[in-house]
């Protein structure tokens, strides 16, 4: 099998790094966006596995940007990330069918574990590859 | 909503399942209560149901292992929680559950309905994603089986080939009409299915799933 892929949306430098460093050392191939718009753009052109995204951001937020993929990715795997976690975020979160919500500060091999679940289950779902 | 969406009531006070029961009948939904997950994964067995609405409170230790346990008997399942006490902890369990909705108590019956609703047309989509499966693999199975024919040598001079290959045409396609659809919603225009020749004097069958790969 070849390498999953992941797009992680922050706009936060410091953790854009960080996910880009680990998850390519995992042998992971990542693609880091710094804004929903982007994130949308990389998502026009290129098919990923799933998406990692922090809530609070500019323009389009993680939540807006879930929306959208639900829109034209079906189900596409989404795991959330925020450091403002609450009760109405993570129901809102619960209706997009989001697959995982993630308080920061975290640890990011429980991250890594967290994705690498999320990725592999649907793989195993999804059965023999077609395309 | 359909008619045909059965909704199983697991837990929670009487009077409280007798208002639902009431409410949803009205509505149009098959309706049936049972007191316990270990009821309700007894009919699971031998009844399908579209949306499980489970009442977290009673079964707050047992109720997601009691929502692994349904799907493992029907993996389609809708599960909608209702409870007097979300907790951010809770709700994220649910999402890693794959539960369609948690519905806060006290609630507005129109909430609730909204919850199902969603639970139900999730169940449908589920359901009809699982059915696209299995085609494909009748689909892969068929074209093996035609390449293996088409493999064979032509002994008996070209009218055989050409029969060979209408018949494995007119079989994909026998099998490709059902399939060929476009879905409403998040799932339209994902999968799509094209027959093509790709070269005259073969049948190039390709089964492309844009967007993202596999469903």
């Amino acid at each position: 099998m070849g390498k999953y892929r992941i797009l992680a949306v922050d706009d936060e430098l410091l953790i854009r790094d960080l996910l880009y460093d680990f998850f390519t050392t995992q042998g992971w191939d990542i693609t880091v966006a710094e804004n929903g718009q982007r994130a949308i753009d990389f998502l026009r052109n290129q098919d990923f596995d799933l998406v990692l995204t922090d809530l609070k951001m500019p323009d389009i937020d993680g939540m807006d940007l879930t929306g959208r993929i639900r829109n034209t990715h079906g189900s596409l795997p989404v795991i959330i990330m925020t450091g403002y976690p609450s009760l109405e975020t993570a129901l809102e979160a619960l209706r997009f069918k989001v697959d995982d919500y993630i308080i920061k500060p975290f640890n990011v091999n429980q991250l890594f574990k967290v994705v690498k679940k999320v990725v592999e289950a649907r793989i195993n779902m999804s059965g023999s590859q077609v395309g | 909503m359909s008619d045909k969406a059965y909704i199983r009531l697991i837990g929670g006070e009487l009077h409280v399942q007798d208002v639902l029961v009431e409410f949803l009948t009205g509505l149009g939904y098959k309706v049936c209560c049972v007191t316990d997950i270990v009821a309700a994964l007894d009919v699971a067995q031998s009844q399908d149901f579209s949306v499980a609405l489970i009442d977290f409170n009673p079964f707050a230790k047992d109720g997601f292992e009691a929502v692994t346990r349904l799907r493992r008997a029907q993996p389609a399942i809708g599960a909608v929680m209702m409870t007097g006490n979300p907790t951010l902890e809770l709700v994220i369990e649910a999402m890693r559950h794959e539960m369609t909705d948690v519905v806060v108590k006290p609630f507005r019956l129109e909430d609730l309905c909204g919850a199902l609703e969603r639970a139900v047309a999730q169940y449908h989509r589920d359901r009809e994603m699982a059915s696209l499966r299995k085609r494909i693999v009748e689909l892969e199975e068929c074209l093996n089986h035609i390449e293996r024919q088409a493999g064979k040598k032509d002994t008996c001079g070209t009218g055989t080939s050409e029969k060979l290959k209408l018949g494995a045409h007119s079989q994909i396609l026998a099998l490709l009409r059902p399939i060929t659809v476009s879905e409403r919603g998040a799932l339209e225009g994902n999968l799509e299915v094209r027959v093509k020749p790709a070269h005259k004097d073969d049948i190039a069958l390709h089964v492309c799933c844009a967007g993202q790969r596999g469903f």
